[in-house]
């Protein structure tokens, strides 16, 4: 007779798959995550989780808080939605981003623009440098990324343009469209930091150009800790008279509200 | 030249409507380099809506041009330009907002008429709000991208009379605002008329 026969046996089995691991799972709590960026107290760490290709997450994450995503094996390739976590009909709007920014490629210093007007982060660091800003999630990403802002009350007319991290693409004098390649260096990251209350939905899926057979991609890891809200002088709040204006007009927003 | 029933959208105004599947819709830049910003929807399903991204992935090229299709996010087409006297239009810049323009131009420019606000009192008729905006069409609007991914919106390569010709794949609901933008060339500094014109 199999133990899940009975009430008491399926219970005693189901508790004991507690014991479990999955190379691709939550750290919970996520202080108790390891491997850190040098630096990072692991009290601070607010989020630490690993996706395998075809999974998503999501987080409601306060101000200032820094957001790691690390390319594992150098074959990720992370679609992103952010909203203003107290009002999530403000979103980013990659349209903004780009006009607003007078550039195309996303990287360092970009800041990912609300459709307000406002950063919702602001990427602080890249060592990646290969990210796409036009072609889009593919179906299986945008299917995560319906599903996990669906768990947040979100439809999919909620669900926007999104950039996608660690695969890159170039556009030529013509218009054309050409995408990087395949694989990232491994372990490359960027780093976002939140410059309002934001929810994250990341999805990590195979790229929409990516026509290698099976489509592969591989894990990303998640780690979030709490940070610094940045100081008048922050370099990339004064990158640019856009850049000031966005940051002024996102602490307009803080202030009257109460949460600066 | 494109002939049937006729809309002529007011420099700054607004227009939406349905074009049944098959129909044509026109659009006329009548005095030269008026951008016109533009979104279509699934009549039936309004969720199922214009996707730049999966617009530009599918043909791999940022320029929406004569055959371009315009797909929805699941890549299915919602219309396809049959004609246009325009070289090229742009789908990467977005609508001006109120929000952007005060980034872009300074806070002095935060009360000015602009594009979200148009497609906000277009679509509200139609149960559509701000969930609806996504990424649009800029017809007449000329975006290039430099090799170093600098992009900006520079003077037109639209002229008094150039048109694009779009036909319906589906019974779709078009979003038109005539962009009443007077901070950057995409009007030449001069928002001007234009004319639709659909033909079943």
């Amino acid at each position: 007779m199999p133990p899940t026969h009975t009430v008491h046996g399926a219970r005693e089995d189901a508790r004991a798959r507690g014991a479990g691991s999955s190379p691709t799972q939550p750290t919970i709590p996520a202080r108790l995550a390891t491997d850190l960026p040098r630096g990072v107290a692991p009290a601070s760490v607010v989020w630490d989780d690993t996706l395998g290709c075809g999974h998503s997450a999501s987080m409601t994450l306060a101000r200032a808080t820094r957001v790691r995503l690390t390319d594992l094996e150098g074959d990720a390739c992370v679609s992103v939605c952010l909203f203003n976590a107290d009002q999530p009909s403000e979103r980013h709007c990659v349209a903004d981003t780009l006009k607003v920014q007078w550039q195309a490629y996303p990287g360092q210093g970009t800041l990912l623009l609300s459709d307000l007007g406002r950063v919702l982060v602001t990427v602080v660091d890249d060592t990646s440098r290969r990210h796409d800003a036009v072609c889009g999630p593919s179906p299986l990403a945008r299917e995560r990324l319906v599903v996990t802002a669906a768990k947040h009350g979100l439809g999919p007319r909620d669900v926007h343009p999104t950039i996608t991290f660690f695969k890159g693409i170039r556009i030529a004098a013509d218009g054309s469209i050409r995408w990087e390649g395949d694989t990232g260096p491994a372990g490359g990251h960027v780093e976002l930091r939140t410059e309002m209350p934001v929810l994250l939905v990341a999805a990590n899926a195979p790229h929409p150009l990516d026509e290698r057979d099976g489509r592969p991609c591989s894990p990303v890891r998640i780690t979030a800790w709490r940070d610094q809200p940045p100081s008048p002088a922050d370099p990339f709040r004064n990158a640019s008279p856009e850049a000031r204006r966005a940051f002024e007009q996102t602490e307009q927003y803080l202030t009257a509200r109460g949460i600066a | 030249m494109t002939t049937g029933d006729t809309i002529d959208v007011p420099a700054r105004g607004r227009w939406a409507g349905v074009i049944a599947a098959g129909g044509h819709l026109g659009i006329i830049d009548l005095h030269g380099n008026q951008a016109v910003d533009f979104l279509v929807y699934d009549a039936a399903d309004p969720a199922i809506r214009y996707s730049a991204q999966t617009t530009m992935r599918a043909q791999r090229n940022i320029f929406v041009r004569q055959g371009t299709v315009l797909r929805a996010d699941d890549g299915t087409p919602l219309m396809q330009v049959t004609g246009t006297t325009c070289e090229r239009h742009d789908t990467l810049a977005g609508a001006c907002s109120q929000e952007s323009n005060t980034l872009r131009y300074g806070y002095h420019t935060a009360h000015q008429e602009a594009c979200v606000d148009n497609f906000l009192l277009a679509l509200a008729p139609w149960g559509l709000g701000k969930r609806d905006l996504v990424s649009n069409v800029n017809w007449f609007m000329n975006v290039p991208v430099e090799r170093d991914g600098t992009l900006g919106i520079v003077d037109g390569i639209s002229a008094a009379g150039l048109e694009v010709e779009l036909r319906a794949e589906r019974t779709v609901l078009v979003a038109v605002s005539n962009c009443p933008q007077v901070n950057n060339p995409c009007n030449a500094f001069n928002p001007t008329p234009v004319r639709l014109v659909i033909t079943r």
